[in-house]
Protein backbone atom coordinates (compact mmCIF):
# COMPACT_ATOMS: atom_id res chain seq x y z
CA UNK A 1 0.00 0.00 0.00
CA UNK A 2 1.45 3.35 -1.01
CA UNK A 3 1.61 6.21 1.56
CA UNK A 4 -1.22 8.00 -0.26
CA UNK A 5 -3.64 5.13 0.23
CA UNK A 6 -6.55 6.00 2.47
CA UNK A 7 -8.01 3.31 4.69
CA UNK A 8 -11.80 3.34 4.72
CA UNK A 9 -13.96 1.80 7.43
CA UNK A 10 -15.11 -1.77 6.69
CA UNK A 11 -18.30 -2.27 4.70
CA UNK A 12 -20.49 -5.26 5.53
CA UNK A 13 -22.56 -6.78 2.75
CA UNK A 14 -24.98 -9.67 2.83
CA UNK A 15 -24.98 -11.59 -0.44
CA UNK A 16 -28.77 -11.95 -0.47
CA UNK A 17 -28.98 -8.16 -0.92
CA UNK A 18 -27.72 -8.67 -4.46
CA UNK A 19 -31.22 -9.77 -5.44
CA UNK A 20 -32.36 -6.24 -4.63
CA UNK A 21 -29.35 -4.27 -5.80
CA UNK A 22 -28.98 -6.02 -9.18
CA UNK A 23 -31.13 -7.82 -11.74
CA UNK A 24 -31.94 -11.19 -10.20
CA UNK A 25 -31.54 -13.02 -13.51
CA UNK A 26 -27.93 -11.88 -13.69
CA UNK A 27 -27.21 -12.59 -10.04
CA UNK A 28 -28.88 -16.00 -9.88
CA UNK A 29 -26.17 -18.03 -11.59
CA UNK A 30 -23.29 -16.50 -9.69
CA UNK A 31 -24.46 -17.29 -6.15
CA UNK A 32 -23.42 -20.95 -5.97
CA UNK A 33 -19.98 -20.21 -7.48
CA UNK A 34 -19.41 -17.42 -4.93
CA UNK A 35 -20.34 -19.78 -2.10
CA UNK A 36 -18.09 -22.49 -3.49
CA UNK A 37 -15.13 -20.23 -4.28
CA UNK A 38 -14.87 -17.56 -1.59
CA UNK A 39 -14.51 -19.70 1.57
CA UNK A 40 -11.71 -21.84 0.12
CA UNK A 41 -10.69 -25.13 1.68
CA UNK A 42 -10.25 -25.83 5.37
CA UNK A 43 -12.76 -25.26 8.16
CA UNK A 44 -10.74 -22.41 9.71
CA UNK A 45 -11.22 -20.32 6.59
CA UNK A 46 -14.93 -20.92 6.30
CA UNK A 47 -16.17 -18.62 9.07
CA UNK A 48 -18.19 -15.59 8.02
CA UNK A 49 -17.71 -12.77 7.32
CA UNK A 50 -15.19 -13.20 4.53
CA UNK A 51 -13.05 -10.11 4.47
CA UNK A 52 -11.68 -8.86 1.16
CA UNK A 53 -9.15 -6.04 1.14
CA UNK A 54 -10.43 -4.03 -1.81
CA UNK A 55 -7.97 -1.54 -3.27
CA UNK A 56 -10.08 1.10 -4.94
CA UNK A 57 -8.49 3.38 -7.50
CA UNK A 58 -10.64 6.29 -8.59
CA UNK A 59 -9.25 9.21 -10.61
CA UNK A 60 -5.76 8.40 -9.38
CA UNK A 61 -6.78 8.32 -5.70
CA UNK A 62 -6.20 5.04 -3.89
CA UNK A 63 -8.18 3.83 -0.95
CA UNK A 64 -8.40 0.53 0.87
CA UNK A 65 -11.93 -0.64 1.52
CA UNK A 66 -12.31 -3.75 3.69
CA UNK A 67 -15.37 -5.59 2.36
CA UNK A 68 -16.93 -8.03 4.82
CA UNK A 69 -19.03 -10.46 2.86
CA UNK A 70 -21.52 -12.77 4.50
CA UNK A 71 -24.75 -14.55 3.68
CA UNK A 72 -27.82 -16.18 5.11
CA UNK A 73 -27.95 -19.56 3.41
CA UNK A 74 -31.67 -20.05 4.08
CA UNK A 75 -32.50 -16.71 2.45
CA UNK A 76 -30.24 -17.42 -0.48
CA UNK A 77 -31.77 -20.86 -0.95
CA UNK A 78 -35.22 -19.29 -1.08
CA UNK A 79 -34.02 -17.23 -4.05
CA UNK A 80 -31.95 -20.00 -5.64
CA UNK A 81 -33.68 -23.37 -5.16
CA UNK A 82 -31.27 -26.29 -4.85
CA UNK A 83 -28.42 -23.98 -3.89
CA UNK A 84 -26.81 -26.23 -1.26
CA UNK A 85 -26.61 -29.18 -3.63
CA UNK A 86 -25.28 -26.96 -6.36
CA UNK A 87 -22.53 -25.59 -4.11
CA UNK A 88 -21.61 -29.12 -3.01
CA UNK A 89 -21.33 -30.24 -6.63
CA UNK A 90 -19.11 -27.32 -7.54
CA UNK A 91 -16.88 -28.01 -4.52
CA UNK A 92 -16.59 -31.76 -4.79
CA UNK A 93 -17.67 -33.07 -8.19
CA UNK A 94 -14.89 -34.29 -10.41
CA UNK A 95 -16.71 -32.98 -13.45
CA UNK A 96 -16.90 -29.39 -12.14
CA UNK A 97 -14.91 -26.97 -14.29
CA UNK A 98 -12.91 -24.88 -11.83
CA UNK A 99 -12.07 -22.10 -14.28
CA UNK A 100 -15.77 -21.43 -14.84
CA UNK A 101 -16.47 -21.54 -11.10
CA UNK A 102 -13.78 -18.88 -10.64
CA UNK A 103 -15.12 -16.87 -13.57
CA UNK A 104 -18.69 -16.86 -12.23
CA UNK A 105 -17.57 -16.13 -8.67
CA UNK A 106 -15.63 -13.10 -9.92
CA UNK A 107 -18.77 -11.85 -11.67
CA UNK A 108 -20.75 -12.34 -8.46
CA UNK A 109 -18.17 -10.43 -6.44
CA UNK A 110 -18.15 -7.68 -9.04
CA UNK A 111 -21.92 -7.38 -8.65
CA UNK A 112 -21.26 -6.92 -4.94
CA UNK A 113 -18.55 -4.34 -5.52
CA UNK A 114 -20.71 -2.34 -7.94
CA UNK A 115 -23.59 -2.40 -5.47
CA UNK A 116 -21.37 -1.32 -2.56
CA UNK A 117 -19.09 1.21 -4.23
CA UNK A 118 -21.51 2.75 -6.72
CA UNK A 119 -24.94 2.35 -5.09
CA UNK A 120 -27.81 2.48 -7.54
CA UNK A 121 -25.82 1.32 -10.56
CA UNK A 122 -26.98 -1.92 -12.10
CA UNK A 123 -25.39 -4.32 -14.55
CA UNK A 124 -27.40 -4.40 -17.78
CA UNK A 125 -25.44 -6.76 -19.96
CA UNK A 126 -22.83 -9.45 -20.01
CA UNK A 127 -20.49 -10.45 -22.76
CA UNK A 128 -17.65 -12.84 -23.23
CA UNK A 129 -16.07 -12.26 -26.62
CA UNK A 130 -14.53 -8.87 -25.90
CA UNK A 131 -13.93 -6.65 -22.91
CA UNK A 132 -15.55 -5.40 -20.77
CA UNK A 133 -17.48 -8.40 -19.42
CA UNK A 134 -20.19 -6.61 -17.46
CA UNK A 135 -21.97 -3.69 -19.10
CA UNK A 136 -23.53 -0.82 -17.19
CA UNK A 137 -24.72 1.02 -20.30
CA UNK A 138 -25.42 -0.59 -23.68
CA UNK A 139 -25.45 2.59 -25.79
CA UNK A 140 -23.79 1.70 -29.11
CA UNK A 141 -20.42 3.38 -29.51
CA UNK A 142 -20.37 4.61 -25.90
CA UNK A 143 -20.41 1.49 -23.76
CA UNK A 144 -19.79 1.63 -20.03
CA UNK A 145 -18.66 -1.49 -18.25
CA UNK A 146 -16.50 -3.47 -15.88
CA UNK A 147 -13.84 -5.93 -16.93
CA UNK A 148 -13.61 -8.75 -14.43
CA UNK A 149 -11.16 -11.52 -13.59
CA UNK A 150 -10.54 -13.88 -10.71
CA UNK A 151 -7.62 -15.94 -9.47
CA UNK A 152 -7.91 -18.70 -6.88
CA UNK A 153 -4.52 -17.78 -5.43
CA UNK A 154 -1.63 -15.42 -5.93
CA UNK A 155 -2.98 -12.32 -4.22
CA UNK A 156 -1.97 -8.89 -5.39
CA UNK A 157 0.90 -9.99 -7.63
CA UNK A 158 -1.47 -12.27 -9.58
CA UNK A 159 -3.97 -9.42 -9.95
CA UNK A 160 -1.30 -6.97 -11.04
CA UNK A 161 -0.15 -9.47 -13.67
CA UNK A 162 -3.68 -9.34 -15.09
CA UNK A 163 -3.73 -5.56 -14.92
CA UNK A 164 -0.28 -4.90 -16.33
CA UNK A 165 0.35 -8.01 -18.42
CA UNK A 166 3.25 -10.44 -18.31
CA UNK A 167 6.43 -10.48 -20.37
CA UNK A 168 6.91 -13.29 -22.84
CA UNK A 169 8.92 -16.31 -21.74
CA UNK A 170 10.09 -19.47 -23.47
CA UNK A 171 7.05 -21.54 -22.51
CA UNK A 172 4.54 -18.72 -22.29
CA UNK A 173 3.67 -16.00 -24.78
CA UNK A 174 3.63 -12.35 -23.77
CA UNK A 175 0.28 -11.39 -22.32
CA UNK A 176 -0.77 -7.76 -22.65
CA UNK A 177 -2.24 -6.01 -19.62
CA UNK A 178 -5.97 -5.37 -19.45
CA UNK A 179 -5.50 -1.80 -18.21
CA UNK A 180 -3.63 -0.57 -21.29
CA UNK A 181 -5.91 -2.47 -23.66
CA UNK A 182 -9.07 -1.02 -22.15
CA UNK A 183 -7.73 2.51 -21.87
CA UNK A 184 -7.02 2.44 -25.63
CA UNK A 185 -10.56 1.46 -26.58
CA UNK A 186 -12.24 4.41 -28.27
CA UNK A 187 -15.67 2.75 -28.22
CA UNK A 188 -15.78 2.71 -24.39
CA UNK A 189 -17.05 5.80 -22.58
CA UNK A 190 -16.32 4.38 -19.15
CA UNK A 191 -14.51 1.27 -18.01
CA UNK A 192 -13.44 -0.24 -14.72
CA UNK A 193 -11.29 -3.19 -13.72
CA UNK A 194 -12.56 -5.60 -11.08
CA UNK A 195 -9.98 -8.21 -10.05
CA UNK A 196 -10.37 -10.80 -7.30
CA UNK A 197 -8.07 -13.22 -5.53
CA UNK A 198 -9.61 -15.89 -3.26
CA UNK A 199 -6.45 -16.66 -1.31
CA UNK A 200 -5.43 -14.25 0.05
CA UNK A 201 -8.71 -12.36 -0.22
CA UNK A 202 -7.71 -9.27 -2.13
CA UNK A 203 -9.37 -7.20 -4.81
CA UNK A 204 -8.52 -4.31 -7.10
CA UNK A 205 -11.37 -2.05 -8.24
CA UNK A 206 -10.01 0.58 -10.58
CA UNK A 207 -11.69 3.10 -12.83
CA UNK A 208 -9.65 3.27 -16.04
CA UNK A 209 -11.85 5.59 -18.11
CA UNK A 210 -12.80 8.39 -18.10
CA UNK B 1 -34.74 5.97 -26.69
CA UNK B 2 -35.83 4.77 -30.14
CA UNK B 3 -37.68 1.53 -30.70
CA UNK B 4 -34.69 0.17 -32.63
CA UNK B 5 -32.41 0.97 -29.71
CA UNK B 6 -34.86 -0.65 -27.29
CA UNK B 7 -35.00 -3.78 -29.42
CA UNK B 8 -31.21 -3.82 -29.61
CA UNK B 9 -30.94 -3.64 -25.83
CA UNK B 10 -33.71 -6.15 -25.25
CA UNK B 11 -31.88 -8.73 -27.35
CA UNK B 12 -28.57 -7.99 -25.62
CA UNK B 13 -30.10 -8.33 -22.16
CA UNK B 14 -31.77 -11.62 -23.10
CA UNK B 15 -28.54 -12.91 -24.58
CA UNK B 16 -26.61 -11.84 -21.47
CA UNK B 17 -28.85 -13.87 -19.20
CA UNK B 18 -28.54 -16.94 -21.40
CA UNK B 19 -24.75 -16.64 -21.44
CA UNK B 20 -24.56 -16.48 -17.66
CA UNK B 21 -26.86 -19.49 -17.40
CA UNK B 22 -24.75 -21.32 -20.00
CA UNK B 23 -21.52 -20.54 -18.17
CA UNK B 24 -23.07 -21.95 -15.00
CA UNK B 25 -23.85 -25.14 -16.94
CA UNK B 26 -20.25 -25.32 -18.16
CA UNK B 27 -19.12 -25.01 -14.54
CA UNK B 28 -21.17 -28.12 -13.69
CA UNK B 29 -19.15 -29.94 -16.32
CA UNK B 30 -21.23 -33.10 -16.86
CA UNK B 31 -21.88 -34.14 -20.48
CA UNK B 32 -25.57 -33.24 -20.22
CA UNK B 33 -24.82 -29.88 -18.59
CA UNK B 34 -22.27 -29.09 -21.30
CA UNK B 35 -24.82 -29.92 -23.98
CA UNK B 36 -27.38 -27.67 -22.27
CA UNK B 37 -24.74 -24.94 -22.24
CA UNK B 38 -24.19 -25.43 -25.98
CA UNK B 39 -27.92 -24.97 -26.63
CA UNK B 40 -28.01 -21.80 -24.52
CA UNK B 41 -24.93 -20.36 -26.22
CA UNK B 42 -26.45 -21.03 -29.65
CA UNK B 43 -29.60 -19.19 -28.62
CA UNK B 44 -27.48 -16.35 -27.25
CA UNK B 45 -25.61 -16.18 -30.58
CA UNK B 46 -28.91 -15.79 -32.44
CA UNK B 47 -29.95 -12.99 -30.06
CA UNK B 48 -26.63 -11.19 -30.60
CA UNK B 49 -27.34 -11.23 -34.33
CA UNK B 50 -30.86 -9.92 -33.79
CA UNK B 51 -29.47 -7.13 -31.60
CA UNK B 52 -27.24 -5.96 -34.45
CA UNK B 53 -29.98 -6.38 -37.04
CA UNK B 54 -32.29 -4.20 -34.92
CA UNK B 55 -30.06 -1.18 -35.54
CA UNK B 56 -30.22 0.35 -38.97
CA UNK B 57 -27.77 1.81 -39.67
CA UNK B 58 -25.61 -0.03 -37.17
CA UNK B 59 -22.38 1.75 -36.12
CA UNK B 60 -19.42 -0.26 -37.48
CA UNK B 61 -17.89 -0.93 -34.07
CA UNK B 62 -21.26 -2.15 -32.74
CA UNK B 63 -21.63 -4.49 -35.72
CA UNK B 64 -18.11 -5.82 -35.15
CA UNK B 65 -18.71 -6.22 -31.40
CA UNK B 66 -21.95 -8.10 -32.15
CA UNK B 67 -20.25 -10.49 -34.54
CA UNK B 68 -17.36 -11.03 -32.12
CA UNK B 69 -19.84 -11.94 -29.41
CA UNK B 70 -21.82 -14.19 -31.74
CA UNK B 71 -18.64 -15.99 -32.79
CA UNK B 72 -17.49 -16.37 -29.17
CA UNK B 73 -20.89 -17.79 -28.17
CA UNK B 74 -20.61 -20.40 -30.92
CA UNK B 75 -17.08 -21.31 -29.83
CA UNK B 76 -18.25 -21.61 -26.21
CA UNK B 77 -21.15 -23.62 -27.59
CA UNK B 78 -18.57 -26.07 -29.06
CA UNK B 79 -19.52 -25.27 -32.64
CA UNK B 80 -16.44 -24.15 -34.59
CA UNK B 81 -18.31 -24.97 -37.79
CA UNK B 82 -20.88 -22.22 -37.23
CA UNK B 83 -18.25 -19.92 -35.68
CA UNK B 84 -16.30 -20.11 -38.94
CA UNK B 85 -19.28 -18.70 -40.81
CA UNK B 86 -19.37 -15.71 -38.46
CA UNK B 87 -15.60 -15.29 -38.71
CA UNK B 88 -15.87 -14.50 -42.42
CA UNK B 89 -18.26 -11.68 -41.56
CA UNK B 90 -15.89 -10.43 -38.85
CA UNK B 91 -13.05 -10.12 -41.37
CA UNK B 92 -15.19 -7.80 -43.49
CA UNK B 93 -16.52 -5.77 -40.56
CA UNK B 94 -13.03 -5.37 -39.14
CA UNK B 95 -12.06 -3.24 -42.13
CA UNK B 96 -14.76 -0.69 -41.29
CA UNK B 97 -13.28 0.32 -37.91
CA UNK B 98 -9.88 1.85 -37.08
CA UNK B 99 -7.18 -0.81 -37.14
CA UNK B 100 -6.04 -0.31 -33.54
CA UNK B 101 -9.60 -0.52 -32.23
CA UNK B 102 -10.34 -3.67 -34.27
CA UNK B 103 -7.17 -5.29 -33.07
CA UNK B 104 -8.01 -4.49 -29.45
CA UNK B 105 -11.61 -5.72 -29.82
CA UNK B 106 -10.39 -8.98 -31.38
CA UNK B 107 -7.57 -9.61 -28.90
CA UNK B 108 -9.62 -12.09 -26.88
CA UNK B 109 -11.41 -13.83 -29.74
CA UNK B 110 -8.67 -14.24 -32.33
CA UNK B 111 -6.39 -16.68 -30.41
CA UNK B 112 -9.39 -18.60 -29.16
CA UNK B 113 -10.83 -18.88 -32.67
CA UNK B 114 -7.51 -19.92 -34.24
CA UNK B 115 -7.01 -22.64 -31.65
CA UNK B 116 -10.59 -23.93 -31.93
CA UNK B 117 -10.41 -24.17 -35.72
CA UNK B 118 -7.03 -25.91 -35.62
CA UNK B 119 -8.43 -28.44 -33.17
CA UNK B 120 -11.61 -28.93 -35.24
CA UNK B 121 -9.78 -29.48 -38.53
CA UNK B 122 -7.32 -31.85 -36.83
CA UNK B 123 -10.23 -33.85 -35.38
CA UNK B 124 -12.09 -34.09 -38.67
CA UNK B 125 -9.01 -35.05 -40.66
CA UNK B 126 -8.58 -38.06 -38.42
CA UNK B 127 -11.66 -39.61 -40.02
CA UNK B 128 -11.69 -40.37 -43.76
CA UNK B 129 -15.36 -41.34 -43.34
CA UNK B 130 -16.21 -37.68 -42.81
CA UNK B 131 -14.21 -36.61 -45.82
CA UNK B 132 -16.27 -39.08 -47.83
CA UNK B 133 -19.55 -37.56 -46.58
CA UNK B 134 -18.29 -34.07 -47.32
CA UNK B 135 -17.21 -35.04 -50.84
CA UNK B 136 -20.24 -37.10 -51.83
CA UNK B 137 -23.06 -35.74 -49.66
CA UNK B 138 -23.98 -39.37 -48.97
CA UNK B 139 -24.31 -39.96 -45.24
CA UNK B 140 -25.15 -43.66 -45.25
CA UNK B 141 -22.51 -45.90 -46.83
CA UNK B 142 -23.73 -49.01 -48.61
CA UNK B 143 -21.61 -51.38 -46.53
CA UNK B 144 -22.56 -52.23 -42.96
CA UNK B 145 -18.93 -52.12 -41.84
CA UNK B 146 -18.48 -48.64 -43.28
CA UNK B 147 -21.73 -47.50 -41.67
CA UNK B 148 -20.53 -48.64 -38.26
CA UNK B 149 -17.16 -46.98 -38.76
CA UNK B 150 -18.84 -43.73 -39.78
CA UNK B 151 -21.15 -43.82 -36.79
CA UNK B 152 -18.25 -44.47 -34.41
CA UNK B 153 -16.31 -41.58 -35.96
CA UNK B 154 -19.14 -39.10 -35.62
CA UNK B 155 -19.92 -40.24 -32.07
CA UNK B 156 -16.31 -39.59 -31.09
CA UNK B 157 -16.38 -36.18 -32.74
CA UNK B 158 -19.62 -35.19 -31.09
CA UNK B 159 -18.16 -35.86 -27.66
CA UNK B 160 -15.58 -33.14 -28.39
CA UNK B 161 -17.92 -30.88 -30.36
CA UNK B 162 -21.40 -31.44 -28.92
CA UNK B 163 -22.58 -28.11 -30.34
CA UNK B 164 -22.28 -29.07 -34.01
CA UNK B 165 -25.84 -29.78 -35.11
CA UNK B 166 -24.81 -31.50 -38.34
CA UNK B 167 -22.94 -34.18 -36.36
CA UNK B 168 -26.10 -34.99 -34.40
CA UNK B 169 -28.12 -35.06 -37.63
CA UNK B 170 -25.60 -37.46 -39.16
CA UNK B 171 -25.82 -39.72 -36.11
CA UNK B 172 -29.61 -39.63 -36.36
CA UNK B 173 -29.54 -40.75 -39.99
CA UNK B 174 -27.05 -43.56 -39.35
CA UNK B 175 -28.99 -44.80 -36.31
CA UNK B 176 -32.23 -44.64 -38.26
CA UNK B 177 -30.82 -46.81 -41.02
CA UNK B 178 -29.55 -49.24 -38.37
CA UNK B 179 -33.10 -49.52 -37.02
CA UNK B 180 -32.24 -47.71 -33.77
CA UNK B 181 -35.21 -45.36 -33.87
CA UNK B 182 -34.99 -44.12 -30.29
CA UNK B 183 -31.31 -43.30 -30.60
CA UNK B 184 -32.01 -41.59 -33.90
CA UNK B 185 -34.76 -39.56 -32.26
CA UNK B 186 -32.50 -38.55 -29.36
CA UNK B 187 -29.83 -37.40 -31.81
CA UNK B 188 -32.15 -35.43 -34.11
CA UNK B 189 -33.78 -33.82 -31.07
CA UNK B 190 -30.36 -32.53 -30.02
CA UNK B 191 -29.70 -31.22 -33.52
CA UNK B 192 -33.02 -29.35 -33.53
CA UNK B 193 -32.36 -27.88 -30.07
CA UNK B 194 -29.05 -26.50 -31.28
CA UNK B 195 -30.28 -25.16 -34.60
CA UNK B 196 -34.07 -24.79 -34.64
CA UNK B 197 -33.68 -22.32 -37.50
CA UNK B 198 -32.56 -25.15 -39.81
CA UNK B 199 -35.64 -26.40 -41.59
CA UNK B 200 -34.08 -29.67 -42.71
CA UNK B 201 -33.43 -30.72 -39.11
CA UNK B 202 -37.01 -30.01 -38.09
CA UNK B 203 -38.15 -31.86 -41.20
CA UNK B 204 -36.07 -34.94 -40.37
CA UNK B 205 -37.41 -35.01 -36.82
CA UNK B 206 -40.97 -35.66 -38.06
CA UNK B 207 -40.67 -39.17 -39.52
CA UNK B 208 -38.34 -40.11 -36.65
CA UNK B 209 -41.02 -39.06 -34.17
CA UNK B 210 -43.42 -41.55 -35.74
CA UNK B 211 -40.83 -44.32 -35.43
CA UNK B 212 -39.46 -43.60 -31.98
CA UNK B 213 -42.27 -42.12 -29.91
CA UNK B 214 -45.45 -43.57 -28.50
CA UNK B 215 -48.39 -42.89 -30.84
CA UNK B 216 -49.83 -40.13 -28.64
CA UNK B 217 -46.42 -38.42 -28.31
CA UNK B 218 -45.80 -38.68 -32.04
CA UNK B 219 -49.21 -37.22 -32.75
CA UNK B 220 -48.49 -34.34 -30.40
CA UNK B 221 -45.23 -33.63 -32.23
CA UNK B 222 -47.05 -33.68 -35.58
CA UNK B 223 -49.89 -31.53 -34.25
CA UNK B 224 -47.42 -28.81 -33.26
CA UNK B 225 -45.98 -28.82 -36.76
CA UNK B 226 -49.40 -28.81 -38.41
CA UNK B 227 -50.48 -25.75 -36.44
CA UNK B 228 -47.44 -23.91 -37.83
CA UNK B 229 -47.67 -25.20 -41.40
CA UNK B 230 -48.64 -21.80 -42.78
CA UNK B 231 -45.11 -20.58 -42.12
CA UNK B 232 -43.22 -23.85 -42.47
CA UNK B 233 -40.59 -24.46 -45.12
CA UNK B 234 -41.36 -26.79 -48.02
CA UNK B 235 -39.18 -29.65 -46.75
CA UNK B 236 -40.89 -29.52 -43.35
CA UNK B 237 -44.31 -29.76 -45.04
CA UNK B 238 -43.15 -32.64 -47.21
CA UNK B 239 -41.73 -34.67 -44.32
CA UNK B 240 -44.86 -33.91 -42.32
CA UNK B 241 -46.91 -35.40 -45.15
CA UNK B 242 -44.79 -38.56 -45.21
CA UNK B 243 -45.19 -38.91 -41.45
CA UNK B 244 -48.97 -38.72 -41.65
CA UNK B 245 -48.97 -41.22 -44.53
CA UNK B 246 -46.89 -43.67 -42.49
CA UNK B 247 -49.29 -43.39 -39.55
CA UNK B 248 -52.31 -43.70 -41.86
CA UNK B 249 -50.88 -46.92 -43.26
CA UNK B 250 -50.18 -48.23 -39.78
CA UNK B 251 -53.71 -47.86 -38.46
CA UNK B 252 -57.12 -47.46 -40.08
CA UNK B 253 -58.26 -45.20 -37.24
CA UNK B 254 -58.31 -41.62 -38.45
CA UNK B 255 -56.76 -42.65 -41.76
CA UNK B 256 -58.74 -40.23 -43.92
CA UNK B 257 -58.06 -37.31 -41.60
CA UNK B 258 -54.36 -38.07 -41.69
CA UNK B 259 -54.31 -38.21 -45.47
CA UNK B 260 -56.24 -34.95 -45.67
CA UNK B 261 -53.76 -33.24 -43.37
CA UNK B 262 -50.92 -34.64 -45.48
CA UNK B 263 -52.53 -33.13 -48.59
CA UNK B 264 -52.92 -29.77 -46.86
CA UNK B 265 -49.21 -29.88 -46.04
CA UNK B 266 -48.20 -30.79 -49.59
CA UNK B 267 -50.30 -27.98 -51.05
CA UNK B 268 -48.83 -25.54 -48.52
CA UNK B 269 -45.34 -26.58 -49.59
CA UNK B 270 -45.56 -25.84 -53.33
CA UNK B 271 -45.21 -22.04 -53.15
CA UNK B 272 -42.09 -22.40 -50.99
CA UNK B 273 -40.38 -25.12 -53.00
CA UNK B 274 -37.17 -23.77 -54.49
CA UNK B 275 -35.55 -26.90 -55.87
CA UNK B 276 -36.57 -29.12 -58.74
CA UNK B 277 -36.31 -32.40 -56.85
CA UNK B 278 -38.55 -31.06 -54.08
CA UNK B 279 -41.23 -29.83 -56.47
CA UNK B 280 -41.26 -33.15 -58.32
CA UNK B 281 -41.38 -35.09 -55.08
CA UNK B 282 -44.30 -32.96 -53.88
CA UNK B 283 -46.11 -33.64 -57.16
CA UNK B 284 -45.64 -37.37 -56.67
CA UNK B 285 -46.93 -37.27 -53.10
CA UNK B 286 -49.92 -35.18 -54.16
CA UNK B 287 -50.82 -37.73 -56.87
CA UNK B 288 -50.57 -40.49 -54.28
CA UNK B 289 -52.74 -38.63 -51.76
CA UNK B 290 -55.38 -37.64 -54.27
CA UNK B 291 -55.71 -41.26 -55.38
CA UNK B 292 -55.79 -42.56 -51.81
CA UNK B 293 -58.44 -40.07 -50.73
CA UNK B 294 -60.55 -40.93 -53.77
CA UNK B 295 -60.32 -44.60 -52.82
CA UNK B 296 -58.27 -45.44 -55.92
CA UNK B 297 -55.10 -47.46 -56.03
CA UNK B 298 -52.13 -45.19 -56.65
CA UNK B 299 -51.09 -45.04 -60.29
CA UNK B 300 -48.09 -47.36 -60.83
CA UNK B 301 -46.70 -44.70 -63.18
CA UNK B 302 -47.03 -42.03 -60.48
CA UNK B 303 -43.30 -41.36 -60.38
CA UNK B 304 -43.12 -40.89 -64.16
CA UNK B 305 -46.10 -38.54 -64.05
CA UNK B 306 -44.35 -36.48 -61.39
CA UNK B 307 -41.30 -36.15 -63.64
CA UNK B 308 -39.24 -38.66 -61.67
CA UNK B 309 -38.52 -41.13 -64.43
CA UNK B 310 -35.07 -42.05 -63.19
CA UNK B 311 -36.35 -42.77 -59.71
CA UNK B 312 -39.18 -44.87 -61.19
CA UNK B 313 -36.75 -46.89 -63.25
CA UNK B 314 -34.26 -47.55 -60.47
CA UNK B 315 -36.05 -47.66 -57.12
CA UNK B 316 -37.89 -50.98 -57.22
CA UNK B 317 -39.98 -49.83 -54.22
CA UNK B 318 -43.62 -48.82 -54.01
CA UNK B 319 -43.80 -45.30 -55.45
CA UNK B 320 -44.61 -43.68 -52.10
CA UNK B 321 -41.68 -45.51 -50.44
CA UNK B 322 -39.36 -44.41 -53.23
CA UNK B 323 -40.50 -40.82 -52.79
CA UNK B 324 -39.97 -40.99 -49.04
CA UNK B 325 -36.53 -42.57 -49.37
CA UNK B 326 -35.46 -39.95 -51.89
CA UNK B 327 -36.75 -37.07 -49.75
CA UNK B 328 -35.10 -38.39 -46.59
CA UNK B 329 -31.75 -38.76 -48.33
CA UNK B 330 -31.97 -35.31 -49.93
CA UNK B 331 -33.06 -33.53 -46.76
CA UNK B 332 -30.38 -35.34 -44.71
CA UNK B 333 -27.72 -34.29 -47.20
CA UNK B 334 -28.62 -30.65 -46.51
CA UNK B 335 -26.89 -31.03 -43.11
CA UNK B 336 -23.56 -32.16 -44.46
CA UNK B 337 -22.23 -28.82 -45.65
CA UNK B 338 -19.84 -26.83 -43.50
CA UNK B 339 -16.35 -27.21 -42.15
CA UNK B 340 -16.27 -30.95 -42.84
CA UNK B 341 -16.46 -30.06 -46.49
Amino acid sequence: MSPRTLRQPPIAYSLERLFVDQDRDFVHDTIAPVLAWVPGKGAAKRAQPFRFEVERVLRGERSLVPLELGWDLAKLEAAVPGLRGHVRRLETSRSAQREHVTELAAYGLTFVAISVLTPGRRVKGFRKGSAPDLLLDLTPGALRGVETAGRSSGGKSALLAIRNGTPGMAARPKRPGKAAELAARSDLAEVHLSLWSASPRISIMEQLKP
Amino acid sequence: MSTAQELHELNLVSSSKLKLRATAQLAEGTADAVFDACVLFHEAARLERRAVDALSPCPPETALAGSIEECWCLLEGRDPDAAAEVWSRILNERDAVPKSLASSMLSRLQPRYDEAIREFVRAIQRYPELQRIANTGVIVPSSEVERRKTLAAVRTLVSDFPGVAMFWATIARLEEVAGEARRAWAAISRAVKLAPEKANLRALSLPLATEALKPAEADEHLRETFSDLWRAEAEVCLMYAFSEIVLAERSATGRTDRLKRALVAVNAAFPNSRTEWLTKNLKGVRLFLEASLAGRKADPDLLYRAGLGRLAATSGHRPIDALRAEATARVSAMSTSGAAA
